[in-house]
């Protein structure tokens, strides 16, 4: 089926493909600094289905969760010159850069219903519960999961609503019917927590 | 707000939580203590592994996208050193340079989700909206306004009333108008800031007193935004905080 004899059009022709070296994003994001194209695409291969599930998860609809990645993305290529290594990792800058562009969306839209975020409070209490059809980083994932778990629920549920419901401090307030010194103890103390439990920056 | 204050919505800060206000008090208290730039880099990260632990596949059409994107964008120019050592060097107190970059933040943060109208019809309609507001030279508005590439940007100011600004860059001008600002006493003035990469340069002050005013900007340079802020009467070389006002001057 490969060599000689013709192919029919739903034959894929085999070919040599070059020992893949993991390359990660900060060592692409220097090059994608440079003007590099090609770099980019492998930037893109290596973040593109966790800014689209991270813009997903915040903004729920699809569409704009799309052109919201779409945006984030562009905006990588763009600002990849100013990014700076002393500031954190190169896949931490893009996430970041995404989570804000994300809330950006919600926040507007947020503004004009409060039915609206009533209906997404209730069910964003269990986020970890949706399971894509089709995942990468599955022990990225169960890390953080376990570390979630670690949590208490009230520094649980103020960390979902305020990362992945893209609500202010003083909205998650609102919601969970709580004073905000509280809520601002809660999410730092649980923000700590998670730290410690998946080891960043030891 | 107080350094103690500030430093309890670090948390809040890495969630992008915070208004935007809060978010540049604490990046101002961030910037001038060591202990806490560490806490925000490490929750910084805490953060984007939450972020990173949802991954979906996207659609098979957003890579042609992006990259169809990519080729024609230009990349921006890499950051100017000023706000670098800001970043770098946060133990030296530096008053100029963390308002500068303050305000940066602040410009950038209020720049993001707020309405652009676009159309020339809706550009008129803003306008006629705010006809109250005195108009500096008819001819040269007139002229603006017309510019193909004109665009109106109204931005809320904090504390009450707008800023609406009409920019053509290919003019390097801008008319701004103030309506409705909040009260001030005979001993203070709104001001307002070009600013280029994160550097306010003062431009013009209005009278003491005055909350509202229709002014031409005919020299807008290599300006990215405009920022509008309280100062003592007869204005000030390095803006006082908060920024009541960023609008953004490029697309």
């Amino acid at each position: 089926m490969v060599d000689g004899g013709k192919r029919d059009e739903r034959t894929v022709p085999l070919r040599v493909v070059p020992r893949i070296e993991p390359v990660s994003a900060d060592e692409l994001l220097p090059l994608v600094a440079r003007g590099d194209e090609h770099a980019f695409e492998s930037l893109y291969d290596l973040v593109a289905a966790k800014v689209y599930g991270l813009c997903l998860r915040v903004i729920r609809d699809p569409a704009q969760a799309e052109e919201v990645a779409q945006e984030a993305l562009l905006e990588v290529w763009r600002t990849a010159t100013r990014y700076n290594g002393a500031q954190g990792s190169a896949m931490n800058w893009i996430f970041t850069l995404a989570h804000r562009r994300s809330v950006d969306r919600v926040r507007s839209a947020q503004a004009s219903s409060e039915r609206e975020r009533r209906a997404a409070a209730i069910t964003v209490t269990a986020p970890f519960d949706e399971v894509a059809e089709e995942v990468t980083g599955k022990l990225e994932r169960l890390a953080v999961r376990r570390c979630m778990k670690r949590l208490t629920d009230a520094q649980y549920e103020a960390i979902s609503l305020a990362y992945y419901g893209g609500y202010t401090y003083r909205q998650v307030a609102d919601l969970l019917d709580m004073g905000l010194p509280a809520v601002k103890t809660r999410i730092r103390d649980g923000l700590i927590r998670l730290r410690d439990c998946l080891e960043v920056g030891q | 707000m107080k350094a103690e204050e500030a430093h309890t919505l670090v948390g809040a800060y890495v969630l992008d939580a915070l208004d935007d206000l809060e978010r540049v008090a604490v990046e101002r208290h961030v910037a001038d203590c060591m202990a806490c730039s560490t806490e925000v880099a490490e929750l910084r990260a805490t953060a984007a592994r939450l972020g990173g632990a949802t991954a979906v596949t996207p659609p098979s059409d957003l890579r042609t996208r992006v990259m169809s994107d990519v080729h024609r964008t230009r990349q921006e120019a890499p950051k100017p050193r000023v706000v670098e050592q800001m970043v770098a060097r946060p133990v030296v107190p530096r008053r100029r340079m963390w308002l500068v970059a303050a305000m940066a933040a602040a410009i950038t943060a209020v720049a993001v989700g707020s309405t652009t109208y676009v159309t020339q019809q809706r550009m008129i309609v803003a306008e006629r909206e705010r006809g109250t507001a005195e108009r500096a030279n008819a001819s040269r508005w007139e002229s603006l306004m017309t510019a193909p590439d004109a665009r109106v940007v109204v931005r809320d100011v904090t504390g009450g009333g707008r800023v609406s600004v009409v920019v053509s860059e290919q003019r390097g001008e801008a008319a701004v108008m103030m309506t409705d600002l909040p009260a001030v006493d005979r001993d203070h003035a709104y001001q307002l800031w070009l600013i280029t990469e994160g550097s306010p340069v003062p431009s013009d002050v209005m009278a003491a007193g005055q909350r509202a005013g229709t002014l031409l900007l005919n020299e807008l340079g290599a300006a990215d935004s405009l920022g509008v802020t309280l100062e003592p009467a007869g204005g000030s070389q390095v803006p006082t905080l908060p920024v009541l006002a960023g609008v953004p001057l490029r697309t």
